[in-house]
């Protein structure tokens, strides 16, 4: 790579106490050495420290006023589960980039957009965006009665907007790899988790001085959980298993060396409840020195996560490389570590057990400690390092800055969508001096209400979808709408479900007209919308017009209310429903109308379809599917 | 004629916002009592504030692309202020602002808009009268859309023009208008483009403006005057005694102008307090907070906000202030402290942002509060 190459990274930096910072911190000397890179921080983050001088800091603010100034250099955006990396969604969702997931789950980070700000209604949106109308029922269902699981943040994975939006992927874990892979993505990279270079700083043999410093007994063991203390950490697991060795005359301390997070989880309960006061320490938020010195005064660390988002975790790359022995749960990343190098506990009704087990075991027997912490020394030092990983990051930029010259230039980062349509009285007009061809049109074929109306944008770029009679739609669409030939991608009523013979348009389209009897969607209304679906980027506007029609014998209803619901579970948000014209046609213009249709105006919302809608009669069961985008390329996505 | 030239040249000398308000100034009290005035500008903007004292109504307007720059927010602006959002474009259209989908976008339930984008013909069809029509940025396609305001009203219309000047002066000419520059000098194919520009619709409003341009002995080698001169050259436009010639005086002699708080234009604000004389309003919930200011003259400007309180049990608070994103302040404030800085503007077409980024929020009483700011100063002619 050239030596001017340029990078633009999105990332909080230190002395933001997050993790990502300080993983970005890491790794700037050895991305400079080779980069041009800058790093865009929020307009309210304190001024970075202790950072490579070779960086450029910019403020979100400042980039956003020279947009149009990096729209060819490559973008990187750390994401993670967690306030910090709140400011670049709107960038990072506009403007297509290398995006490292560092949590897999990003569920949190979307409820701090909508739920956590008191917006609930948005928050439904943001659901239905992940899983189509299912996500709707179960905003809607918190929404009115404030239902929300305690695991739902967990369990319900939020991520695929990011991911769509990114055009590759970094991850630390094969187990997010794969989870990512599930959406369709296929540019996705596994770079592991670098070993913190700072461990040069720190000599395990100076663990009795540590512990002096530290205020730790020396002639205890000392097992420490590091990093955010919340819930899923499994602390109250652990405080348990600990009162037990308590009991059983075992003597330890055990140091919490992180954030607490008391909104969350409140651990001085739960210390209490366990009667360990005596022998437990919670340090609060450590700077990179101190975090260093806990470790090293440690024998070894209780790692568990359950439920996981699949995150990777730093602090644990950091603490097997310093060679400490380590207790993690068999789950997610966590149980890619190779056997020997970790005690993985699988999560079942045996795990309290099997955890107070392990304890005893580590914390009686020096000699198991110390090999398995070489092991994990070992394969970190072989797998993490971090020369090896930035040229990794390096190779994934250069290959980004050759996805780039395809790719358009990238609409501002609005919360918004403008749509242009044609004024009220430009229709008419259009009508009148075009009466000619107006009086031999058949209004069933080319459908009236979509275009009389006026339900179409104008000026959307790239292809137009139109599926219907190609004459009249055509001709409406070019003349009247102003869209050129070569935009419009024509597809016949019924021809829609047939992927062959139908050549796909260069990207997604932002835009379709369909118009349709009735007899073709009778068999699965919801295939046949997910197959216009897969031909849409997330946000496209879309007209349906659909005409009751005699020769048609439905397997399911297809009244105007259930094809509503059909649309609503193939992905797309119903805005308006036509049912006659809505202007009073003063001076006779209008075509003569002699059939019934009905005109949806949509926007597609999501790419999850219920493939099972209520209306189909299978009560209770829902049958979810992720639709694949008939076009990779559509935000040039990793596909050489 | 010589006179208004060599005058109107050393306002501009000291600032061309000087200028403006000359002739602005000027053009109002030309302008009939019950005039109207049409203008893309904000409320708070200088040129409104000498309209508003003149007595004339006026409507604003706001062109395309400052609705596309900032879709939601120029609406929730418009919207707090309780004015209208109308829309200008040289044809007629719909445009519908609708929200992003994708979850991680702000106002995902944002009801969507729809703004009827009108020609100056369409949208002010129904008005009884239209003296003045006040734009930046304009082509002749545009002025050509306006022909039934134009046969109708005779605006007098001030413009940036984009294009060719000659263009414009066939436009003039076929539609009987005088073209001149801010000097009030003729406009002629040499004229360079994009400076601003009036059109008179007839010479008698052209001489009348003259001669309140007229300034009180000015002497060849004067080239550029000190405040306190500018007000006394022009006793006409200054000392007429009534609110119009209080302003432009006010104007000329403190090249300052204060910001109503309560009216800004702006998000990330709470609602106006008072204390006695003293109005505040805090910002948050969030730690941004844009506000528009209108600085329709290229130039220096001295830019400075009063900090009046910082949340209870709060010394001191990190603020940094960016104006249209270019970094400007960031430093410890504490309660009574001004935050001051100097910008150059240099695109007076559009209203500057001025963003105010607080580090620490602090929840009092259920809000989360940053600053409270209880006054926004911008100074011209720094010289002084």
């Amino acid at each position: 790579m050239a030596a001017n190459a340029k990078v633009v990274i999105f990332c909080p930096l230190p002395p933001k106490p997050n993790g990502i910072a300080d993983y970005l911190a890491e790794q700037l000397p050895y991305l400079s050495e080779y980069l041009d890179v800058t790093v865009v921080i929020e307009n309210h983050a304190p001024a970075p420290e202790g950072i490579c001088p070779r960086t450029r800091v910019l403020r979100l603010a400042e980039y956003l006023a020279n947009w149009q100034a990096f729209d060819k250099v490559p973008h990187l955006y750390h994401v993670g589960n967690n306030p910090d990396t709140v400011y670049m969604l709107e960038v990072l969702l506009s403007r297509p980039g290398i995006t490292v997931v560092h949590d897999l789950n990003l569920h949190y980070l979307i409820d701090l957009t909508n739920l956590s700000q008191g917006d609930k209604e948005a928050y439904t949106k943001a659901l239905t965006n992940q899983y189509g109308v299912q996500g709707k029922v179960i905003g809607e269902q918190l929404a009115s009665q404030g239902w929300k699981g305690q695991f739902m943040p967990h369990e319900l994975m939020m991520h695929s907007s990011i991911i769509d939006a990114s055009s590759q992927i970094i991850v630390h874990s094969e187990y997010s790899a794969n989870k990512i892979a599930a959406l369709g993505h296929s540019a996705i990279t596994l770079i592991p988790h670098h070993l913190s270079p700072g461990i040069r700083h720190f000599q395990p043999k100076l663990k009795m001085t540590y512990r002096g410093e530290l205020g730790l007994p020396g002639n205890k063991v000392v097992i420490t959980s590091m990093g955010f203390i919340a819930k899923a950490k499994q602390i109250k697991a652990v405080l348990t298993a600990l009162a037990e060795l308590k009991a059983q005359g075992l003597d330890f301390v055990y140091v919490l060396a992180g954030q607490c997070k008391p909104h969350e989880y409140d651990v001085y309960q739960d210390i209490a409840d366990s009667g360990l006061a005596d022998h437990v320490v919670v340090t609060g938020f450590l700077d990179e020195q101190d975090f260093f010195k806990y470790l090293l005064a440690s024998d070894f660390i209780i790692n568990l996560r359950y439920p996981t988002g699949g995150e990777s975790s730093g602090t644990l790359s950091r603490a097997m490389g310093l060679g400490l022995g380590c207790l993690v749960v068999n789950i997610g990343p966590f149980a890619e570590i190779p056997d020997e190098c970790a005690v993985k506990l699988d999560y079942d009704e045996a795990f309290n057990a099997n955890l107070t087990a392990a304890i005893k075991h580590l914390i009686e027997n020096p000699v198991e400690r110390v090999r398995l912490g070489l092991n994990a020394r070992r394969w970190v030092e072989r797998s993490h390092n971090i020369v090896r990983t930035t040229a990794q990051y390096r190779e994934v930029i250069a290959q980004e800055q050759q996805l780039l010259s395809r790719r358009s230039a990238a609409e501002p980062a609005l919360p918004a969508m403008l749509w242009r349509y044609l004024a009220e009285p430009t229709i008419a007009r259009w009508l009148v001096n075009n009466q000619a061809w107006t009086t031999t049109l058949d209004t069933q074929t080319s459908g009236v209400l979509w275009w009389l109306n006026n339900t179409v944008p104008v000026g959307v770029s790239g292809p137009v979808l139109l599926v219907g009679e190609a004459t009249s739609g055509y001709k409406l669409l070019t003349d009247l709408f102003g869209y050129a030939e070569s935009a419009l991608q024509v597809i016949p009523p019924f021809e829609l479900e047939q992927s062959e013979g139908n050549a796909l348009p260069a990207s997604l389209a932002e835009l379709a007209i369909v118009v349709i009897p009735t007899r073709a969607i009778e068999c699965d209304p919801v295939r046949y919308f997910a197959a216009l679906s897969e031909r849409l980027a997330l946000g496209a506007k879309v007209s349906v017009t659909v005409q009751p029609d005699n020769l048609a014998s439905p397997d399911v209803p297809i009244t105007r209310a259930d094809i509503t619901q059909y649309l609503e579970a193939s992905g797309f948000q119903v805005d308006n429903i036509h049912k006659g014209v809505s202007h009073i046609d003063m001076n006779n213009t209008y075509p003569p109308i002699t059939h019934e249709e009905w005109c949806f105006e949509l926007t597609k919302v999501s790419w999850m379809i219920n493939a099972t809608p209520q209306a189909y009669g299978f009560t209770g069961i829902s049958e979810l599917k992720w639709l694949q985008p008939a076009v990779t390329t559509a935000n040039g996505r990793g596909v050489l | 004629m010589k006179n208004v030239l060599q005058a109107l040249n050393a306002a501009t000398q000291q600032h061309a916002i000087s200028n403006q308000i000359l002739i602005q100034s000027a053009i109002c009290r030309a302008l009939p009592r019950n005039a109207h005035v049409v203008m893309d500008n904000l409320p708070q903007s200088i040129m409104a504030s000498l309209v508003e004292a003149t007595g004339m109504s006026c409507d604003f307007v706001v062109f395309e692309p400052l609705i596309r720059k900032y879709g939601f927010k120029l609406a929730d602006m418009f919207a707090q202020a309780g004015l209208p959002l109308l829309c200008l474009g040289a044809e007629c259209s719909t445009l519908r602002i609708t929200p992003r989908v994708e979850a991680g976008f702000s106002l995902l339930a944002r009801a969507p808009l729809t703004l009827a984008v009108q020609t100056v013909d369409d949208a002010l069809l129904g008005l009884q009268r239209i003296n003045w029509l006040a734009f930046e940025r304009v082509d002749v396609t545009f002025l050509n859309q306006s022909i039934n305001c134009v046969t109708q009203h005779r605006p007098l219309i001030s413009l940036t023009f984009e294009g060719s000047v000659t263009s414009l002066l066939q436009w003039c000419e076929v539609h009987h208008y005088t073209a001149v520059d801010a000097t009030l000098r003729a406009l002629s194919t040499t004229s360079t483009a994009s400076q601003k520009v009036y059109l008179f619709p007839d010479q008698v409003l052209l001489d009348e403006v003259e001669t309140y341009l007229t300034p009180d002995q000015i002497s060849a080698d004067e080239v550029l005057l000190a405040n306190n001169q500018l007000a006394q050259k022009w006793p006409a436009l200054c000392t007429a005694g009534d609110n119009l010639g209080n302003l432009t005086q006010k104007y000329l002699k403190t090249c300052t102008r204060q910001y109503p708080l309560a009216t800004m234009m702006a998000t990330n604000l709470y609602s106006s307090e008072w204390h006695d004389d003293t109005e505040w309003r805090w910002t948050g919930p969030g730690h941004d907070t844009s506000i528009l200011l209108p600085m329709r003259a290229r130039g220096l400007y001295r830019v400075s906000l009063s900090v009046l309180a910082l949340p209870e049990g709060q010394e001191r608070g990190f603020v940094r202030c960016f104006m249209n994103g270019v970094p400007v302040f960031g430093q410890y404030i504490s309660a009574g402290d001004t935050i001051a800085f100097d910008y150059v503007s240099n695109k007076p077409e559009e209203p500057v942002e001025l963003l105010l980024s607080v580090t620490d929020l602090q929840n009092c009483g259920g809000r989360d509060l940053g600053v409270a700011i209880s006054g926004i100063e911008v100074v011209w002619n720094l010289s002084e």
